[in-house]
């Protein structure tokens, strides 16, 4: 087990508010890490931090594999293009760091079809919903095989069906020892796909197994993983 | 047609439209793709301070006037990119800020000045130096294009995924406004400050309704561009006679805005019988 990203006391403050207060983890090369915890609690601005979009006000963050990471990121907010004249085809392709067009067609046409939206790669962006276009961001952060995979709530506007395509589609990425980081209010998600839990509510409440932290009913509980979730899950 | 390449000044407005045909539309799509047209505007008004500041202090005006632009337009960037005020209102402040002390510095200066031929531009002002700048610097926007499309077309699309795929955003931002600066800055004697940054985001705006991607909305803008800028200049020296002289930038803005409007309206015709079709 490989040690991909490391984070230490780190703290985030903005507009005199503390964002995130003192957190340390560790995310390994296995890892399906699920975030959870309430609306405002820091998960994006964690995620931000993990990603190297946010340096911490203190702390430090190290990437103990290599030096520069390649990160593949799906952003919370995604980008509003009403008039880009830009194609899905052409959003997809510019995830590649370095490697020319032509050779990469093959693979983005292989992970569309795998993830179905093959059919609109000729499509402009603004011709899509916004599921599709969240999509297609997902796609975006998988195609350049990256050294860590970083997903701001990747499953809020997708469709059941797709939620567990792209899940199940992840988890077949995990096992190549890319890990994955997500966070989402998506108790399916979270409770069948991730492999460890970090819930946080600007610190670090716990950072274990899925496992372990479902067998934890009070800490389950208090994030809204109660006994009616996790019985309708089949967990109890 | 053969009559108007018998003129020195005609050869040199036209290879100058052609010059200015490919280049303003490449810089074009990605300044109207971050949603900063109107920064082209500023940055002509910017020009227009440069020269005037450039006739003023005389010396070596092109010169003074590309480093005053080059400089006021990263200024123009850094507080648009600042938190403590709006663009717009950045905007406003550097638009009348620079016209007020191009105004000024013109009026102070001992050399006798046509403010309309800096506002509008002139076939007759255009010399075989001015070629060659615009020459080198459209070499300098193809090439520079070429190495950064990819970086320029992220930023188009997310700041965020662009410091993600390790692009240095402050760096290419800056490099678009400063060869955007320089371009208008080398073109103004044809088209002038008042009209140059139609140039840039019309033909764009008239390609992004003919296209279905983002590399071809280049071409088509170029396609475009070269034949109203063309159809401009030969138009002016047609209609121009002793002592009225229509500038060729006027008939070039001219076209463009009636060739997007034509496009604009069939496009939405098409869209409204669409609609009605699917009912």
């Amino acid at each position: 087990m490989k040690k991909i990203i490391e984070l230490e006391r780190v703290n985030v403050i903005r507009n005199k508010n503390l964002i995130l207060d003192n957190i340390s983890l560790t995310v390994n090369d296995t890892d399906f890490l699920g975030l959870i915890g309430p609306s405002g609690s820091g998960k994006t601005t964690l995620l931000k931090v993990m990603s190297g979009l946010i340096i911490p006000d203190t702390g430090k963050v190290t990437f103990p594999s290599k030096q520069k990471l390649k990160i593949g990121y799906l952003p919370q907010a995604l980008p509003s293009l009403p008039n880009s004249p830009a194609t899905v085809m052409e959003i997809i392709a510019s995830g590649f760091n370095s490697k020319p067009f032509t050779n990469n067609k093959e693979k983005i046409i292989s992970i569309a079809k795998e993830m179905e939206i093959d059919q609109l790669l000729d499509l402009k962006i603004t011709q899509l919903s916004g599921g599709q276009v969240q999509l297609v961001f997902l796609v975006r952060a998988l195609v350049d095989t990256p050294d860590v995979i970083i997903l701001d709530e990747p499953s809020s506007s997708i469709d059941t069906k797709s939620q567990s395509k792209i899940f199940q589609i992840l988890s077949n990425v995990n096992k190549n020892n890319i890990p994955i980081i997500f966070s989402s209010h998506d108790t399916f998600a979270i409770t069948n796909s991730a492999n460890r839990i970090a819930c946080i509510n600007k610190k670090l409440d716990y950072h274990g197994t899925s496992k372990d932290f479902l067998s934890n009913k009070h800490l389950a509980e208090s994030y809204g993983y109660g006994v009616d979730v996790l019985s309708h899950q089949g967990h109890e | 047609m053969l009559e108007i390449l018998s003129h020195d000044f005609m050869v040199r407005a036209l290879i100058g439209s052609v010059l200015l045909s490919v280049t303003a539309p490449i810089l074009g799509m990605f300044v109207v793709s971050r949603r900063i047209s109107l920064v082209g505007d500023t940055l002509s008004h910017l020009a227009f301070a440069g020269i005037a500041i450039g006739v003023f202090l005389d010396f070596f005006p092109l010169l003074t006037t590309i480093t005053f632009s080059i400089i006021a337009s990263l200024l123009l960037l850094k507080l648009m990119q600042s938190n403590t005020l709006n663009s717009d209102a950045v905007l406003a402040v550097f638009f009348s800020s620079s016209m007020a002390v191009g105004t000024v510095l013109l009026s102070l200066s001992e050399r006798i000045i046509n403010i309309n031929e800096i506002l509008f531009g002139s076939l007759l002002w255009i010399t075989n130096a001015d070629i060659i700048y615009q020459f080198i610097v459209a070499i300098s926007i193809i090439a520079v294009t070429t190495f950064s499309y990819k970086k320029w077309f992220m930023l188009s699309i997310d700041q965020d995924l662009s410091r993600i795929n390790n692009t240095n955003v402050n760096f290419y931002d800056n490099l678009l406004i400063v060869l955007t600066s320089i371009l208008i800055v080398v073109s103004v004697r044809m088209v002038g400050v008042l009209l140059i940054s139609s140039l840039l985001v019309l033909p764009i705006l008239i390609a992004l309704q003919l296209t279905n991607n983002f590399r071809n909305t280049i071409f088509i803008a170029i396609g475009v561009s070269l034949l109203c800028s063309l159809s401009g200049v030969t138009s002016s020296y047609y209609l121009s006679s002793h002592p009225s002289i229509i500038p060729p930038s006027g008939l070039i803005v001219i076209i463009l805005s009636a060739i997007f409007t034509i496009v604009l309206i069939k496009n939405n015709l098409k869209i409204d019988n669409k609609f009605e079709s699917n009912f």
